[in-house]
């Protein structure tokens, strides 16, 4: 199923399709956030944003709402 | 002047020496805040 | 066999251990400075290696990659461009953490494109077992074209075979490990046509980047190169993918994870400490533990240093021959350098706890917890680096806001920052609280004064807090928004890593700002015990004419009133009682006056002001403290000058005035304008006046 980051609950599994690639900064991409890349929903703070990732296996890194939206991913099916 | 004397004034002459070069001297030469940068609150 | 010199860079992610790997190589020789003109911090240490070779180990900024987004990542692009910098690197180290190879990787393969001869340290290699990770040492080397070193730099392994290979550098290969020009062959043909004797990948990070390059014209380069800003981000994100794509396929074979094997306490320590209940609470409880400890445990060894400095005073003057320099030491320069040691312990905890959070990882995590609460604010999560370094010192923690991304955000933690308490307050709320606060315990646990010290951080927090909403909303800058913080694994802070800092950091503050207050004790000394010929000289005369008046006979109270009449009628004197009329609303004397004013060159100045006004104006050698000195102070109808409603004006008017020279030298360096430190400047200081006025006319 096709979503954006931003939608997606605790604990799911996701793969990078596409990035806006005209929102989204270059050092997003050099730490990990490029298409065919898994990811991986660790934590969601408290009030909701920002999203708490692991992108391409060991890449661990926070981002906030507005810039998860711009990245479009099919969920694992469990 | 006796000896004492002339050491307060050449102990004098350095403090103000200092002070002057360090907060007058560095705006000029464009050097921020010195070497180490938590040595000045 | 002579001694042959070389210049190692050690470069990086950060949170790769980096900083571990140098002080490993270094140990205590090391030297932070900072670079020409820009105020990143430089880190120089010295390294013996075998075969009589001496190594130069350069600690380059931590940088996710060669395409820098902040002045201290241009840093280390600037230095690697330039051949002909004096710190150009023989050879380059690039530390790698063994958990995140895949996104360190991608800075190497960068690295590697400009053809250094390079060594790739991967770190943390105590970490393997326990998440199940194998490497194929030989089939990495042969793809990344290097010689891997495995470090654990908490085990102390690895090191001495790093040390070995820096000394075979030579035998390195500069080859790149991958091609990144396919990804515009046309465009990048021409390009070498062009410029036939440089690197290609360096023409390409000139083009791309915005930084200095001696060797080459970057205007002609850029002319006849230019693509549009987009077409340049594009291909930038095509060289991403490409490497990453390398990197994958290369870990692929080369690095296997066998996730039955890994224990995962990253994911239960993150469940806790993020927790939207836990994870406040615990934060909030952290801060408590540093404030109950900055106060309650340094007592003791702060009354120690008070009461030796005091001893020390009266041991020179009874030995040294009777004299206007021994004068000076006993009453000038001894109590000056007393003034500084005396804070050593208060800042040496902060900066410890502060180097424990940031070297744990928990720092990161509590930018997570607050990015959405700041955001309300006008601040970012990030901003909570800059305010809690803030209670150590304003001027780093300034620079620490360079990785906030937005500017605005930026710009609002820059100016509000100033409001928090730093680690020169401390001595001044330590001493006041001292004065007027009684010395009991709530519950018998929390004692009142530690628990006032929290209040007063609190107000610095709040008023960091509420003049950053009104900035929000006064201020019209329409700044593009982006947000990325990592969350590297909790790592046990070493012992070592934290130690350094917090001596490098400790030493910084007593010989930097020590200088300051020693020079500013030697003139304010003499400024005291000096005065205009003509009352001063007569002081001796015109007291015991008055006494004689009177009928006193008491030889202590004419010796008092000859000190004091002194004091009246000194350079310092003048210049207290002329600036009296303003701050006497306030409730301050003349004497508090000085100190508050030579305050401006750093804060701590006013506890050794004061020390030094006082021990001036008390005839009397015997040994007395600072604080029993202040204690001690009335106004000639017997009421303390130190009373509850005046310290409470001080502690307010400390909070929030712009009292620090440097801090305003760093904000205009920082804006690169002289607006933003002259608004805080006039605005903190007016408000503090205001504060302070309003809270002793009602106190009192």
């Amino acid at each position: 199923m096709k979503t954006t980051v931003d939608l997606l609950p605790i604990g799911a599994k996701a793969t990078i399709l596409n990035v806006d690639l005209d929102k989204i900064p270059l050092k997003l991409l050099e730490m990990g956030c490029l298409p065919d890349n898994d990811l991986e929903i660790i934590q969601i703070a408290p009030l909701g944003d920002p999203i708490y990732l692991n992108v391409n296996n060991g890449s661990h890194l926070a981002i906030r709402k507005e810039t998860a939206r711009e990245i479009e991913v099919e969920i694992h099916e469990k | 002047m006796n000896i004492q004397e002339i050491l307060v004034y050449v102990a004098l002459g350095i403090a103000i020496g200092f002070l002057g070069q360090k907060f007058i001297g560095s705006k000029k030469s464009k050097k921020g805040c010195g070497k180490d940068d938590c040595s000045c609150h | 066999m002579s001694i042959q010199n070389i210049t190692v860079a050690l470069i990086g992610n950060p949170n790769t251990g980096k900083t571990s790997v140098f002080n490993q190589l270094t140990g205590l020789n090391q030297q932070v400075g900072n670079y020409p003109g820009i105020t990143v911090e430089k880190k120089l240490g010295f390294s013996k290696l075998p075969n009589n070779i001496k190594a130069n180990i350069l600690d380059l900024p931590g940088t996710y990659s060669l395409n820098a987004s902040s002045i201290d990542e241009n840093v280390v692009i600037e230095l690697l461009l330039n051949k002909n910098d004096k710190l150009y690197p023989d050879v380059a180290v690039v530390v790698t953490d063994v958990e995140n190879l895949k996104r360190n990787l991608l800075l190497f393969t960068q690295i590697k494109d400009l053809e250094i001869p390079t060594i790739l340290v991967i770190n943390m290699t105590d970490r393997m077992k326990p998440k199940g990770i194998t490497l194929d040492i030989p089939y990495l080397e042969e793809q990344l074209k290097t010689k891997i070193v495995l470090v654990s730099t908490r085990k102390g392994i690895g090191i001495e075979e790093l040390k070995k290979q820096i000394v075979e550098y030579k035998s390195l290969s500069t080859e790149p490990c991958l091609n990144a020009s396919v990804i515009d062959v046309e465009y990048f043909d021409k390009l070498r046509k062009a410029f036939p004797n440089q690197l290609l990948y360096k023409l390409w990070l000139v083009i791309t980047q915005d930084v200095n390059f001696l060797n080459l014209d970057r205007n002609e380069i850029r002319s006849s190169f230019t693509k549009s800003h987009s077409d340049l981000k594009r291909l930038q994100q095509k060289e991403t993918i490409k490497r990453y794509q390398f990197i994958n396929e290369t870990l692929k074979i080369g690095q296997k994870i066998d996730t039955a094997n890994a224990t995962d306490l990253r994911s239960k320590l993150d469940k806790v400490l993020t927790h939207k209940i836990f994870g406040y609470a615990i934060f909030f409880g952290i801060l408590l533990l540093i404030f109950q400890s900055i106060f309650d445990w340094s007592s003791v060894p702060m009354e120690f240093i008070d009461q030796t400095f005091a001893d020390l005073a009266a041991y020179a003057k009874n030995q040294l021959p009777p004299g206007e320099f021994t004068n000076l030491i006993s009453e000038g320069i001894i109590p000056g350098i007393g003034g500084i040691v005396i804070f050593i312990p208060q800042i040496a905890f902060l900066f410890l706890f502060i180097s424990v959070l940031e070297e744990s990882g928990y720092m990161s995590r509590v930018v997570f917890l607050m990015d959405k609460i700041m955001r309300r604010y006008g601040l970012s999560g990030k901003s909570v680096v800059p305010l809690i370094s803030g209670t150590a010192c304003a001027i780093p923690a300034i620079m620490s806001a360079r990785n906030i991304e937005n500017w605005k955000e930026r710009l609002i933690t820059m100016l509000v920052t100033p409001f928090i308490t730093c680690s020169a307050r401390l001595p001044v709320y330590a001493i006041i609280i001292a004065l007027i606060i009684p010395e009991k315990r709530l519950l018998g646990l929390f004692s009142l004064q530690g628990a006032t010290l929290m209040i007063l951080y609190l107000l610095g927090f709040g008023m960091a807090i509420f003049s950053a909403f009104i900035l929000n909303k006064s201020l019209k800058l329409k700044t593009k928004s982006y947000f990325v913080v990592e969350m590297p694994n909790y790592k046990l802070p070493l012992f070592k890593n934290v130690a350094i800092n917090v001596i490098e950091k400790t030493k910084a503050f007593v010989f930097g700002a020590g200088k300051i207050i020693l020079a500013l004790s030697v003139i304010l000394w003499f400024l005291g015990s000096h005065g205009p010929k003509k009352d001063f000289v007569k002081a001796e005369s015109i007291v015991l004419e008055k006494a004689k008046i009177e009928k006193q006979t008491d030889a202590n109270y004419i010796a008092d009133e000859i000190s004091s009449y002194k004091l009246e009628h000194s350079y310092i004197g003048i210049i207290g009682k002329s600036i009296e009329p303003i701050i006497r609303p306030l409730g301050y004397d003349w004497k508090i006056g000085i100190a508050v004013v030579s305050s401006f060159a750093a804060r701590e100045v006013f506890v050794g002001t004061l020390a030094t006004i006082y021990s001036v104006g008390s005839h009397n050698s015997e040994e007395t403290t600072i604080k029993n000195r202040m204690e001690a102070e009335v106004y000639p109808d017997g009421k303390k000058v130190f009373n509850f409603a005046t310290g409470v004006s001080l502690l307010l008017f400390y909070a929030f005035a712009m009292q620090c020279i440097s801090t305003l030298a760093i904000v205009k360096k920082e804006t690169n304008s002289w607006k933003w430190p002259l608004i805080q400047l006039v605005f903190m200081s007016g408000f503090a006046y205001i504060t302070a006025l309003i809270a002793f006319q009602v106190l009192k």
